[in-house]
């Protein structure tokens, strides 16, 4: 007798907050973050279903497709944004029972980095260093043209060569600065001895 | 009647006590420093009793965390508060967990202090700005400055909102030249100390036409 009642107003509150969410035939929704999504290209799946396409620059998601209470969910990425080395679910993350909605599944892109090389031209002296940022090159000494690679940096991204320290020379540098490329960049570094 | 009621409570009490505590009634207050690099950090509890803690010497790259402990016992009941009275050279620590409660009232004593290293923003002047486009960037991670009009006019100053860690290069060039002029920058490199830096220069010269 006082079981029907309270039945029946869990189901009243289940159908309304699925209205609410949206619909699908579940209770629980499955969702996560994305780390390194700069680019558009990324679709994941949840059980095989649908695509869920993530939007460049966004650091969550959640699939419109709720799940019954404790059934199982599988995230799996379908395609990954053509500026990475491809995108994955991190272990342990992707697969579980949905006893509660899920925000854990993490999906981590790797991106491609490209080349960033500093060419010093002739002469200069010991100490110097060169820095892209929180990156920096000690350049050895040497009367020749050489070059020096900084680290990688990822398409699309910044870049700016500065000299941090040249002891004894003045050094300045040419087409410092610029996006990456898939072509890589190089800048020339150029120093004067007094 | 009443008083025989006090009575009993205070025996039950007493016993509960001596149950609780197994004969001792004082606590060792102590804890964990996480991630101290530099020395300087002295510690306090309830606001006296000075401990200096000493960094250890790195694991490989990475840094150990120093178990500490005050010499000085706390009573049952009595409340304790470690609390940061001297930082280290170049980090902050603060609180983080456990650092205050009542001596007993947890089975573990464990107030954990927690340090990073001090980071400050990077800035400086800009001059002869009068056109739209100019920005500034610290390398591949250290953020850019997109230069535009406040207040209808252009900023004399700027400053990245990004900060550089302590010990950290930086160096800022101009990554896209505004309309009208050509910008350059002068002490833009150097490796972060432990205040801000507001003295990188940036000049701008119309362009010839």
């Amino acid at each position: 007798m006082i079981r029907s009642p309270l039945r029946a107003g869990l189901a009243l509150a289940c159908a309304l907050s699925l209205s609410a969410c949206g619909g699908g035939d579940g209770d629980v929704y499955v969702g996560g973050s994305v780390v390194g999504n700069s680019k558009a290209g990324l679709a994941l799946t949840n059980n095989d279903g649908p695509r869920l396409e993530v939007p460049a620059g966004q650091s969550t998601f959640v699939f419109p497709d709720l799940v019954e209470t404790d059934a199982g969910y599988n995230v799996k990425v379908v395609a990954s944004p053509d500026n990475t080395e491809g995108c994955k679910v991190v272990e342990g993350t992707g697969t579980g029972k949905a006893v509660f909605s899920v925000t854990t599944v993490q999906i981590a892109c790797t991106l491609k980095t490209y080349p960033l090389t500093a060419r010093v031209n002739g002469r200069h002296l010991a100490g110097l260093k060169l820095v892209n940022g929180a990156n920096s090159k000690e350049v050895p000494a040497g009367d020749t043209t050489v070059t020096v690679d900084m680290a990688p940096v990822p398409e699309d991204a910044p870049y700016g060569v500065a000299v941090l320290d040249s002891p004894g020379q003045s050094c300045t540098v040419a087409n410092g600065s610029g996006t990456m490329t898939r072509a890589g960049a190089t800048v020339d570094v150029t120093c004067t001895t007094p | 009647m009443k008083k025989s009621i006090l009575a009993l409570c205070a025996l039950t009490l007493a016993a509960g006590l001596s149950a609780c505590g197994g004969g001792t009634s004082s606590y060792t207050i102590g804890g964990t420093v996480v991630g101290l690099q530099y020395p300087g950090l002295v510690l306090q509890n309830n606001l006296a009793n000075d401990l200096a803690i000493t960094p250890l010497p790195l694991d490989g790259t990475n840094v150990r965390n120093v178990d500490y402990s005050f010499p000085n016992e706390v009573d049952y009941g009595d409340p304790y508060s470690v609390t940061v009275k001297s930082q280290p050279q170049h980090q902050n620590c603060g609180p983080s967990g456990g650092t205050a409660d009542t001596a007993g009232r947890l089975s573990v004593i464990s107030a954990v202090i927690s340090c990073s290293l001090v980071s400050n923003t990077i800035g400086g002047t800009i001059t002869g700005l009068a056109s739209d486009g100019l920005v500034l960037t610290n390398g591949t991670s250290g953020g850019t400055v997109p230069v535009t009009k406040v207040n209808d006019v252009y900023p004399g100053t700027f400053t990245f909102a990004l900060p550089v860690t302590y010990n950290q290069t930086y160096g800022v060039t101009v990554l896209q030249q505004p309309a009208t002029e050509t910008c350059s920058v002068a002490n833009g490199a150097g490796t972060m100390g432990d205040n801000k830096v507001d003295t990188i220069v940036v000049t701008c010269v119309k362009k010839a036409t």
